[in-house]
């Protein structure tokens, strides 16, 4: 039998005889915040039950069935693309401006907008994500000619 | 193509994926110690904001047992605003998160027993719970609701929901967690990339660093009234709206109308009283007026510290001659909605402070502030300042 709190091999699953006190209590206790969940939703959300569920695997399935195919066909494109020294700082501009613009889609597509209501959505936050999305691929080009120089530089020193 | 050309085939595909997979699982930005890092990052932001929606909540539906104090008078402000900066902030750890296990969604055996099925089954409802929790979360700061549901009881279950299968999640990777938190044994470190085309992880968590400290910076301006000129991307500034601070629902969108406003308005007290009183805003302003400088905080995360004026509701019920330790619920002139109407329990009312306000920066109301005259209180939530207020009734 295995210490408790050894790693087993990875990819394989440790037996269920072998997982810890913690593992079992922590299947006992989320189960039941769950169904504390499933259960105030059945009572509250009333006839859109089914559409709040159909909602929660939605955001699940597109995330793994989409958003992550989509995000590493895109770091392979860069792999594939982009120099060497410039692959980091591309992925990780990609990544930035990717959240800033998730996080932005709301206003960006003024969908809560009131018309007797300047005070919602008052800020032109299309021209402010341009703006900081450009400020982030700037410093990419910066940082990856930099990188790409240093990079020279010590191939010939070499 | 025979039965067995078949199974080699397959073999050889599982093998590729299994191969993938393991160099994937190597990787700095993919390992246990990555993964272990984000995941605390994540827990601490999930818990801080299942707190203070759990009490925001509970401010707004009080059971029996619950009562809320008006101290501190800023309490509301930074719990809600902290509730709503923490998801925004949660939304780069959680797709950085995802990502660097994504590797990981492969596993053998498949099924290896009834409990690691329900922790496999469990990861579903933590990741389109999570997902959906952050998504509606920030739609609804938006005022924009794109489903057949009520926000508040589909966000609220989706919360219950996602903690449930953040504690098996939490527990069943618990010495994992432990082990990749502990000092790196020498020589087996990989924090620095040796292709330089690969994030090391200090690069990665850098990053990922970096993501939620910018859409922080840039959204939280809307509460934290010093870096509102660094709200770029918020859905609301602190000093835009009538009299200089935002509306969430219009005169117009309550259906309140000038007539309803004007020289014909009363407030009528009604209920446990000695005396019911029927006022006009001339006798209201002949009462003796108080003055405080209040914030109004939303749910939404926006909030504005404001100077009102207006009639004590502790001195207006002296008035009306209603006994010691009652409460009060205040109705508005609205015409429909969940906030026409709001209570206040004992120790609000005792607060000098919770006031039914005429005016605000030392002007009469504007309309879509709930002129005439409108509850404002010390650490309540926006929407139980209750606005266009003509009934005050005593339980």
């Amino acid at each position: 039998m295995s210490r408790r709190g050894d790693a087993p091999p990875r990819g394989i699953q440790r037996g269920e005889a072998h997982q810890p006190a913690a593992f079992w209590v922590g299947l006992a206790l989320g189960w039941l915040l769950i169904g504390i969940g499933v259960w105030f939703a059945i009572e509250e959300v009333g006839d859109a039950f089914g559409a709040f569920l159909v909602a929660l695997g939605a955001f699940a399935l597109v995330h793994d069935g989409l958003v992550l195919p989509a995000a590493l066909l895109v770091s392979v494109t860069v792999e594939r693309l982009a120099p060497a020294p410039a692959r980091v700082p591309v992925r990780l501009g990609i990544a930035l401006s990717w959240v800033l613009t998730l996080i932005s889609l709301p206003a960006l597509g003024r969908f809560g907008a009131i018309a007797d209501n300047p005070s919602v959505l008052p800020v032109n936050v299309g021209r402010n994500l341009a703006i900081l999305v450009g400020l982030i691929w700037l410093g990419v080009v910066a940082v990856s000619v930099h990188r790409m120089r240093s990079t020279r530089t010590e191939n010939r020193a070499t | 193509m025979d039965r067995t050309d078949l199974i080699d085939a397959a073999d050889a595909a599982r093998d590729q994926a299994r191969t993938a997979r393991d160099r994937a699982v190597d990787r700095p930005t993919n390992d246990d110690r990555t993964l272990a890092i984000l995941g605390v990052a994540l827990g601490v932001s999930f818990s801080v904001c299942f707190a203070t929606g759990l009490l925001s909540h509970l401010i707004q539906q009080p059971p029996g047992w619950f009562t809320w104090s008006p101290t501190p008078a800023g309490g509301y402000r930074i719990t809600q605003g902290l509730h709503v900066a923490t998801g925004i902030a949660a939304v780069p750890l959680l797709l950085a998160k995802l990502w660097a296990a994504g590797p990981r969604l492969i596993a053998e055996p498949v099924l290896a027993g009834l409990g690691h099925a329900l922790e496999r089954i469990s990861l579903l409802p933590l990741v389109g719970g999570s997902l959906f929790l952050l998504a509606s979360g920030i739609i609804n700061t938006t005022k924009w609701y794109p489903w057949p549901f009520s926000f508040i009881p589909a966000h609220f279950a989706a919360a219950w929901i996602v903690m449930g299968g953040l504690v098996v999640h939490v527990l069943a990777k618990l010495h994992i967690t432990r082990d990749a938190l502990r000092r790196v044994p020498a020589g087996t470190a990989r924090v620095v990339d040796t292709d330089g085309a690969h994030p090391s992880r200090r690069g990665f968590l850098g990053a990922v660093g970096a993501g939620a400290g910018a859409v922080t910076l840039f959204t939280v301006g809307q509460t934290v009234s010093p870096l509102k000129g660094l709200a770029l991307l918020a859905p609301r500034r602190p000093d835009v709206g009538p009299q200089g601070f935002p509306v969430n629902r219009t005169a117009g969108g309550a259906r309140v109308t000038e007539a309803d406003m004007g020289p014909s308005y009363r407030l009528e007290v009604r209920g446990a009283v000695d005396r019911e009183l029927t006022l006009t805003i001339d006798d209201l302003r002949a009462m003796q007026l108080r003055e405080a400088t209040l914030p109004i905080a939303c749910v939404e995360g926006w909030s504005a510290s404001v100077q009102w004026r207006g009639v004590s509701v502790r001195n207006l019920l002296r008035a009306a001659g209603a006994a010691d330790g009652a409460t009060v619920r205040l109705e508005s002139m609205q015409r429909s909605g969940a906030y026409r109407s709001s209570e206040l329990n004992t120790s609000q009312i005792a607060d000098p402070d919770t006031m039914l306000a005429l005016d605000v920066r030392d002007e009469p109301l504007h309309p879509d502030h709930g002129a005439p005259l409108r509850l404002i209180g010390p650490n309540r939530p926006g929407v139980q300042q209750t606005k266009w207020v003509n009934r005050v009734v005593v339980l």
